[in-house]
């Protein structure tokens, strides 16, 4: 979900824009409405990667976490 | 007896010892060509009375505090050689040197020109500038788009530098669950190249990093040699995911920088380039979501009042008929009674 947070924010934006127009059957409306709240929550859910760990690749063993 | 014998025998000098200007000219030549030493030798001083003429070549002399030599660069050699010169240019060159037999001028015939002194990393640079430039690696068309939110970047640069630091805080203090990998690698001196592009391969071709950062703090452009490095930067054009440079202080000018995807002034800012905001992010959601509420809410409240309109339009209708139905019946009562 987050790497297509822009596609997916702009899909919100665009049932935005329909339901501002009216020119959809309140079945249709519902439908975008509810999958657009959905679709909102998974990305905020998606913003939270983890711990975001910091890890050093390089066999030298000399570089620690402390140090940085 | 020929003129010189009869000269000689006039002055009482040996006939052996006197020369004819070609015949001295000659011997003077063959005296150059024959001492091993004149033939490749490296001499270093600095460019005076530059003139190129129209046929390509290019003359100077070269100087130091007490002496000057007349030098010659031929338009075939000066197309091999990849270093300009201008006046005042502190250099090292290399060449034969020739004797003109029929002026009797002895000149430098130039092979080669390293540039040397101060101007040297700067003259290196700005020659690499031109040449990467004309062959486009600059160009906007080979520039990798950077993900919104990459969730996972490898670093590349000193463990013993203050970059690592700054370029781990400024990521942190954006979006702190952003996963970084570091490579050491020096950044300045012998292993400087060699390890860095080591660094660049290693997380284009064996991790899933989605963006690379390399850089270091600032320098002289001496310290900053190995990013305006053509290996370096060949490197950073060829590799498939994005690179952003911060590289030095907000003046410096590398050749690293003109070729990654980003370029930035400072390794703070090539964190702050990477990665967006959380805060922001969360935010641009609830402005979203507060948005589509809005919309939903308008439209139902549009739509209600469409419902009443079409409700009232029906009601005015039956009336119409109730109206007209009542004024039929009237009229045929008035009828009857009539």
């Amino acid at each position: 979900m987050i790497k297509n947070y822009e596609e997916k924010t702009e899909e919100i934006k665009q049932t935005i824009k329909t339901l501002n127009k009216g020119e959809i059957s309140e079945k249709n409306a519902e439908q975008k409405y509810k999958k657009s709240k959905r679709t909102l929550k998974k990305i905020k859910n998606s913003l939270n990667l983890g711990k975001g760990k910091i890890k050093i690749v390089d066999k030298d063993k000399t570089l620690k976490k402390e140090k940085i | 007896m020929n003129k010189k014998e009869k000269i000689g025998n006039d002055l009482s000098i040996p006939p052996k010892f006197i020369h004819t200007v070609k015949e001295i000219n000659n011997t003077i030549s063959n005296q150059i060509k024959n001492t091993k030493e004149l033939q490749n030798t490296y001499v270093l001083g600095e460019i005076t009375n530059l003139n190129h003429s129209s046929q390509g070549h290019t003359f100077f002399r070269l100087k130091d505090e007490n002496s000057m030599i007349n030098c010659v660069l031929f338009n075939n050699k000066a197309k091999k050689i990849s270093t300009t010169i201008e006046e005042g240019d502190e250099v090292l060159i290399q060449g034969s040197i020739d004797y003109y037999n029929k002026k009797g001028t002895l000149s430098l015939k130039v092979n080669n020109i390293y540039p040397v002194g101060e101007g040297k990393y700067y003259k290196q640079k700005e020659e690499l500038k031109r040449k990467l430039k004309k062959e486009e690696l600059f160009k906007e068309k080979h520039k990798k788009q950077l993900p919104k939110i990459p969730e996972k970047i490898g670093i590349v640069t000193s463990k013993d530098g203050d970059a690592i630091k700054d370029i781990i805080n400024s990521i942190k203090n954006r979006f702190s669950d952003v996963e970084i990998l570091i490579k050491h690698a020096a950044v300045q001196g012998e292993k400087a190249v060699k390890e860095l592009t080591e660094g660049i391969t290693y997380f284009d071709k064996k991790t899933d990093v989605d963006i690379i950062i390399t850089g270091r703090g600032g320098g002289s452009i001496e310290d900053l040699e190995a990013f305006n490095n053509e290996k370096l930067a060949r490197k950073i054009h060829e590799t498939t995911k994005p690179i952003i440079t911060g590289i030095g202080h907000k003046e410096d000018e590398t050749i690293a920088g003109l070729v990654a995807d980003k370029k930035t002034i400072t390794p703070t800012e090539a964190g702050k380039q990477a990665v967006p905001k959380k805060e922001d992010l969360i935010q641009n959601l609830k402005n979203l979501e507060k948005e589509l509420d809005e919309a939903y809410n308008k439209y139902k409240k549009i739509q209600e009042k469409t419902k009443k309109i079409e409700k009232s339009k029906k009601s005015l209708k039956i009336l119409k008929i109730a109206l007209i139905l009542l004024i039929l019946i009237i009229l045929l009562l008035i009828g009857l009674i009539i």
